[in-house]
C-alpha cells in the first residue's frame, strides 16, 4: 500500500514515471493558457504549488514506505525525534532518554499537527515534504509584498508585482535545482531538501518571514520582533539563522561600501536584530557546542576532491547564476526589500567561499545544506533578473505583445519549463532513496513497533540493540538508551554497559542500573546476540526477561521484545 | 594486452583520477571558455574556434583517458562481441566468428584488425569521440558558408548535447563512444548537407536535397536507441529550450537552406524512427539541434547590433579599454555560458554511464594472466570451453574461439553445443562433437560450470579424457581433451602444450 492506501505491487514504476514526466509539459502549458486568459498572478502561483506538488506525487506514489526510511539514517533519525515528542515527551530531549536536544521546534510542530499520536505522525509525516515546498513558495509570495510605504517603481510597473513575486516562487522551488545535479556531490537540491529533510525546509517557510520583519524595521520595538523571528528560524534550523546572520551583516556592509545614507541606521538594524537573537538562543548555542561536537574536526570535513568548489556556485547553473548577478544588481538599486535579498545571496556566497579555509582545517561542516541554501538564492535572484531583462528585451526589441506584465510573465514561465524539475526529474535514476524505499518495511520492524504503541507505556525505556532501538522510536515513539547515528551522550559507556549487562545477566543486577533509566523493554537482534558472543536461548533464560513479543525467524532475522522486570525493592 | 587510451601515452591505470583530478580539469575547461569568450568579445572569432575546439578536446578527452580499458570491452555485450570478433581475426586467422563455427562477415574493422597492431584497433571507437566533435564544428565553420558559420560552430560544440538530450537517451555526445562508426557517418552527412546547400538553385530546392541526403539514413535501416514517441517529440523540441526558440524564430526569419534541411531531415528522421520505422533517434535529433544552431548563430548576430546600439558612450569606452568590441559582448558572453556552464563542462560519464564506469576499471592481472597464457601455448585454431565471463574474456584477450558464449551469442545450434559441453564436464564427450567443433580445452574458474554439478574446479581431475595444463594462485584452471579418440583431426599435437 501507498501513502494513500492504494495497492500499488503491480505498478511498472518505470512507465509511472515516464508518462509523469511526459504529460507534465502538456499539464504546464494548458494552466500557462489557462492563467494567460484570467489574468491573475496568483493563478500562476497557484500552478507552482501544483508543479512542486506534482513532483512530491510522482515521487512518492509508487513508495510502499515512507520515502528514505531506512535508505537515509536521517530520515529515520528525524521521524524518531519526532515521534516521542508526539508520544508525549519533551521537545527538548532527544530519543535517547535525558540527552538534550537542539532544533526542537519540528519536533512540536509535527507533535500538534499530529495530534500527539505516533501512528497517526507515520501517517502525516510523508505530507510534509508536500507542505513545506509549497509552504515556501506561499512564503515568498506573501513575504516579498511591498510594505507599507509608498512603493518605487520600475517605469511604469510597480516593484515587487503579483507576477514578478510567483515567477521567484517557481524559481526558488522549480529552477534551484538542475538536471545533471544528481551526478554531482551534492545531489539534487530539491528532493534533498523538501522530500529528505522537509525540517530544513521549515527554516525555508520562515526565513522570508524574518526578513520581511526586517525590512520593515521603522522602530526598537521592531527590532525586537525582528531579533525574536530570527531566533525561531534558530529552533527550526540553525544553519538558516546563521547564514540569514551573515547575509544580514552583508547587508549593512554593502551599505557602508556603497555609501549609502542609511548605513549607520542599518548597522544599527543588524547589530540589535543578531544581538536579541544570540542573547535569546545563546544558552542553545553553548548546548550545541559543548554537547555536539561543533569543532569536531576530520577528514570527511573537507571540500570533496571531485567537486569544483567554486565551480558548483557558479557554473554548475550557469545561465541562472549570469542571471542572478543581474538580480542582485538589479535587487540592490530597488528598494530596502531588494537590498535585503541581493545581500543574502552575497552572503550566501562568501559562506560558501569560507569553506576554502574550513576545508583545511577539516571544518568544513554542513556544505550540502548551505550549498542548497546557495542554489535557492540564486534562482530567486535569477528570477528577479530574468524579470528585469524580459522588460527591458521588450523595450528594446519594440515587442508590444510582451509589454504587459501578464505576457511576459507566461512568456518568462513557458521559457523556464523544460529547467522546470517535474519536466526532468527521475526518481528511479536520479534519487539514491527512491529504489530502496519501493518495498514495505520488514515484520521485524513494524510488528515490535505495533506491538510497543499498544502495549509499551508513554514512560517505559528501550533498550538493546542500538539500530532496533532507533526504529522502535522512529515507529512507536518509545524512548531509548541508547540510538545508533544519534550523537552520544555524555554517560555513553554506561548506557553501553549497561545494555551488555542486561543481555549477560551482569556484573550485578542489571536492573537497578535499568531502573534509572527507566528501561520497561529489551530489544534483541541476531546481530546484537552474536556480537556479544550469546544466543537467543541463553538470553530467554535471564530471570528478569520475559519474551513478550517476536517476529521474523528465529534462524535468520527477527526482533525480539523482552519485558525488563523491576528491581526488587 | 588491454589497456585504456592513457597506455598509448604511457599513463598508468587510474590516472588520471576521476576522483582526484576532475576537478581541476573542470577548472581548466572553465579557463578554455572563458578564453573562447574573450577572444569572441575581441572579434577574433577565429581564435575562439580554436580554443572552443581545445575544450571539445580536453572536455571529452579527460574521460577518454580516464577509461582503463577499451570503452564497453568486457562490459557490454554488444562491444565485447565486437572486440572478440577482432581479436580471434588477428591472434587465429580463420574465417570464423569467436564462436567456433559461426561464419563471419568482413567489416571495416576485421580488415584493420588483419594489418595494424589489435590494440590500437580496439582503442580507435573509444579514441574517436575526441576527434568528433571538432572534425563537425569545422565542417560547420569551413563549409556552411555564412558570415555566421564560426559562431555557429563554437555554439554547437557547446549545445550538441544538452543535459537534457544526455537524461533522454540520445545524447550526441555520450552515445559517440558505442557508435563509431554512425559518428563518422553523421559528420560526413552534415558536410553533404552543407555542400548541398550551398548549390546555385532555389532556396527551397537545395534544402529539399539537403533534407533529403539526411533522411538517406532511414536506409541504414533501425538504428541507435529506441526512444517513444513522446520521448522523440520532448528531445525536438522542449529538450532544446533556448535554442529551439531561437532557433525557430531563426528558420522563419532567415530561412536557410542548410538549417532548414537539418531540422526538417532531422525531424523526420527521428519521427519515423520513433514510429516504428527506420531511421535513427540519435542522429535526428542531433541534425535538427544542429539546424537549430545555425539558426540561431543567424538570429543572434542579426538581432545584436540592435541590442546594442542603444549602450551608452561611457560604456562604449569601458568596453573599449578592455579591448572588446561592444558589438560582440552579447556573443562573448553566449559562448561564455555555452562551453563554461555546458553539457560537456559538467560531463561525468562515470557516474551517469554503467558501461563508461565499468570500463574505468582496468582488467584484473590474474584474468590476464591466464588467458596470456592460453594465447601463448594453445595452437590458434583451437577452440575452448569455457562458462560464465570468461566465455567472453578468452576470444577476447586470448584471441583464441569458444564453444559457447550466451552471455554474447547464441549459436543456432547452441542445443548441440550444450550437448557437447555437458558430455565434456561428465566425461563422455561425443568424439564426433569434439572433432566437429575441434574443442581442445576447458578453462574453469572457481564457482564456474555449477550447472553442470561442478563445486570446485578441482573436480574436473576425475574426468579421465582430461588433463591438467595450467592453474594459478586463483584457482583458474586449463584442462586440455587428451587426444585419442576424443581428439579433432587435424593441427593439433600434444607438444603444443608446455
Amino acid at each position: 500500500m501507498n501513502l494513500f492506501g492504494v495497492d500499488v505491487r503491480a505498478l511498472d514504476v518505470e512507465a509511472f514515471l515516464a508518462a509523469a514526466r511526459h504529460a507534465f509539459p502538456l499539464l504546464a502549458v494548458a494552466w500557462l493558457v489557462l492563467v494567460v486568459r484570467l489574468r491573475r498572478p496568483g493563478l500562476l502561483l497557484l500552478g507552482v504549488l501544483f508543479a512542486n506538488a506534482y513532483v512530491w506525487l510522482e515521487t512518492n506514489w509508487p513508495l510502499q514506505r515512507l520515502y528514505a526510511l531506512g535508505p537515509s539514517s536521517d530520515r529515520v533519525n528525524n521521524l524518531a525525534l519526532c515521534q516521542v515528542v508526539a508520544a508525549g515527551h519533551s521537545p527538548l530531549h532527544t530519543p535517547q532518554v535525558g540527552q538534550m536536544h537542539f532544533e526542537p521546534f519540528w519536533a512540536v510542530v509535527t507533535a500538534i499537527v499530529s495530534g500527539w499520536s505516533p501512528s497517526r505522525l507515520l501517517v502525516l509525516y510523508s505530507f510534509f515534504p508536500l507542505v513545506t515546498a509549497c509552504g515556501f513558495a506561499l512564503s515568498l509570495f506573501f513575504a516579498l509584498r511591498p510594505q507599507g510605504s509608498p512603493v518605487e517603481a520600475i517605469s511604469e510597473e510597480p516593484a515587487w508585482s503579483g507576477w514578478e513575486r510567483a515567477l521567484i516562487a517557481l524559481f526558488a522551488t522549480l529552477l534551484s535545482s538542475t538536471a545533471l545535479d544528481y551526478a554531482g556531490p551534492y545531489r539534487v537540491p530539491w528532493a534533498m531538501t523538501f522530500l529528505l529533510k522537509p525540517n530544513h525546509a521549515l527554516g525555508l517557510v520562515l526565513f522570508p518571514w524574518v526578513l520581511r520583519a526586517f525590512v520593515g524595521i521603522s522602530r526598537g520595538r521592531d527590532r525586537v520582533v525582528s531579533g525574536f523571528l530570527l531566533h525561531v528560524l534558530g529552533w527550526a534550523f540553525v544553519i538558516h539563522m546563521g547564514e540569514v546572520c551573515v547575509g544580514l551583516v552583508s547587508f549593512a556592509l554593502l551599505a557602508t561600501l556603497t555609501r549609502r545614507e542609511d548605513a549607520r541606521c542599518d548597522w544599527l538594524d543588524v547589530t540589535v536584530v543578531i544581538g536579541i537573537n544570540l542573547l535569546v538562543v545563546s544558552p542553545y548555542l553553548i548546548m550545541l557546542f559543548r554537547g555536539f561536537g561543533v569543532l569536531d574536526a576530520g577528514p570527511r570535513l573537507q571540500i570533496p576532491p571531485n567537486s569544483p568548489h567554486l565551480l558548483e556556485a557558479l557554473t554548475r547553473t550557469a545561465g541562472l547564476s549570469a542571471l542572478a548577478a543581474w538580480g542582485v544588481v538589479i535587487a540592490w538599486r530597488r528598494d530596502r526589500m531588494g537590498r535585503v535579498w541581493a545581500s543574502q545571496a552575497l552572503g550566501a556566497l562568501l559562506v560558501w567561499l569560507a569553506y576554502y579555509p574550513l576545508s583545511l582545517l577539516q571544518q568544513a561542516k554542513e556544505r550540502d545544506d548551505t550549498y542548497y541554501w546557495l542554489r535557492i538564492h540564486i534562482a530567486v535572484c535569477a528570477a528577479i533578473g530574468t524579470w528585469d531583462l524580459a522588460r527591458r528585451l521588450a523595450l528594446r526589441l519594440d515587442l508590444h505583445a510582451l509589454r504587459p506584465p501578464l505576457a511576459r510573465a507566461a512568456l518568462v514561465a513557458a521559457a523556464a519549463l523544460p529547467f522546470t524539475i517535474p519536466y526532468w526529474w527521475n526518481p528511479a535514476r536520479m534519487d539514491l532513496y527512491f529504489a530502496r524505499s519501493l518495498e514495505p518495511l520488514p515484520v521485524e520492524l513494524t510488528g515490535p513497533a505495533a506491538f510497543l504503541r499498544a502495549n509499551a507505556s508513554r514512560d517505559a525505556v528501550l533498550a538493546g540493540d542500538v539500530t532496533a532501538a532507533r526504529w522502535m522510536s522512529a515507529l512507536a515513539g518509545s524512548p531509548v538508551i541508547l540510538a545508533r547515528d544519534l550523537a552520544a551522550p555524555h554517560d555513553y559507556e554506561a548506557r553501553v554497559q549497561l545494555n551488555e549487562a542486561l543481555m549477560r545477566g551482569g556484573p550485578g543486577d542489571p536492573r537497578v542500573a535499568a531502573a534509572r533509566y527507566g528501561v520497561a523493554y529489551l530489544l534483541v537482534t541476531p546481530a546484537f546476540v552474536s556480537d556479544l558472543g550469546l544466543s537467543l536461548e541463553e538470553v530467554e533464560n535471564r530471570p528478569y526477561l520475559r519474551r513478550v513479543h517476536f517476529d521474523g525467524d528465529p534462524r535468520g532475522e527477527y526482533l525480539a521484545v523482552f519485558a525488563v522486570s523491576p528491581p526488587p525493592s | 594486452m588491454i589497456s585504456g587510451p592513457g597506455g598509448l601515452l604511457g599513463l598508468p591505470p587510474g590516472v588520471p583520477s576521476p576522483i582526484w583530478d576532475v576537478a581541476w580539469w573542470r577548472e581548466l575547461l572553465l579557463l578554455a571558455a572563458l578564453a573562447a569568450a574573450w577572444c569572441e568579445g575581441r572579434a577574433r572569432r577565429g581564435v575562439a574556434l580554436a580554443f572552443a575546439v581545445m575544450f571539445a578536446v580536453l572536455a571529452v578527452g579527460f574521460w577518454v583517458v580516464a577509461l582503463a580499458r577499451p570503452y564497453g570491452v568486457l562490459v557490454d555485450a554488444a562491444t565485447t562481441r565486437w572486440a572478440a570478433d577482432l581479436s580471434v581475426t588477428a591472434w587465429s586467422g580463420g574465417s570464423d566468428r569467436f564462436l567456433a563455427g559461426e561464419p563471419a562477415t568482413s567489416s571495416p574493422w576485421t580488415l584493420l584488425a588483419r594489418h595494424q597492431r589489435l590494440g590500437l584497433v580496439w582503442l580507435l571507437p573509444t579514441l574517436l569521440p575526441l576527434g568528433i566533435l571538432p572534425a563537425a564544428s569545422l565542417v560547420i565553420a569551413g563549409l556552411w558558408g555564412r558570415r555566421e558559420a564560426r559562431l555557429a560552430a563554437i555554439l554547437w560544440i557547446g549545445v550538441s548535447t544538452g543535459p537534457l538530450d544526455a537524461l533522454r537517451g540520445a545524447g550526441f555526445v555520450p552515445l559517440l563512444w558505442s557508435r563509431p562508426l554512425a559518428s563518422l557517418g553523421w559528420v560526413g552527412t552534415a558536410a553533404a548537407v552543407f555542400v548541398v546547400a550551398r548549390l546555385r538553385v532555389p532556396v527551397r530546392v537545395s534544402a529539399a536535397l539537403g533534407a533529403i541526403v539526411v533522411v538517406t539514413w532511414t536506409l541504414l535501416g533501425r538504428r541507435g536507441p529506441a526512444l517513444g514517441p513522446a520521448d522523440t517529440l520532448w528531445a525536438l523540441t522542449l529538450d532544446g529550450h533556448v535554442w529551439f526558440v531561437l532557433g525557430a524564430v531563426g528558420l522563419w526569419r532567415r530561412r536557410d537552406p542548410a538549417a532548414v534541411a537539418m531540422v526538417a531531415g532531422g525531424a523526420l528522421l527521428a519521427c519515423v524512427r520513433a514510429a516504428g520505422g527506420p531511421g535513427d533517434v540519435w542522429a535526428g535529433a542531433a541534425f535538427c539541434r544542429l539546424g537549430l544552431v545555425l539558426a540561431a548563430a543567424q538570429e543572434t548576430e542579426a538581432i545584436v547590433p540592435g541590442l546594442m546600439s542603444r549602450l551608452s558612450e561611457r560604456r562604449r569606452r569601458a568596453v573599449a579599454r578592455l579591448k572588446m568590441v561592444p558589438e560582440r559582448l552579447p556573443q562573448a558572453a553566449l559562448v561564455a555560458l555555452v562551453l563554461g556552464g555546458g553539457f560537456l563542462a559538467w560531463w561525468d560519464p562515470v557516474r551517469t554511464d554503467p558501461i563508461a564506469r565499468a570500463s574505468v576499471e582496468p582488467v584484473s592481472d590474474a584474468l590476464v594472466e591466464s588467458m596470456l597464457w592460453l594465447r601463448a601455448h594453445t595452437p590458434p585454431e583451437a577452440v575452448i570451453l569455457a562458462d560464465g565471463d570468461s566465455a567472453a574474456a578468452i576470444p577476447v584477450l586470448a584471441g583464441r574461439r569458444v564453444l559457447r558464449a550466451p552471455a554474447l551469442l547464441t549459436a543456432p545450434d547452441d542445443e548441440r553445443r550444450l550437448r557437447l559441453e555437458r558430455g565434456v564436464l561428465a566425461g563422455r564427450p561425443s568424439p564426433a562433437l569434439v572433432q566437429r567443433y575441434g574443442l581442445r580445452y576447458v578453462f574453469i574458474a572457481p564457482g564456474q560450470f555449477q550447472a553442470a554439478g561442478i563445486v570446485d574446479p578441482r573436480d574436473l581431475d576425475r574426468l579421465d579424457g582430461l588433463r591438467l595444463a595450467y592453474e594459478n594462485a586463483k584457482g583458474v584452471r586449463v584442462y586440455e581433451i587428451l587426444p585419442g579418440r576424443n581428439a579433432p583431426a587435424s593441427g593439433w599435437s600434444r607438444d603444443r602444450i608446455k
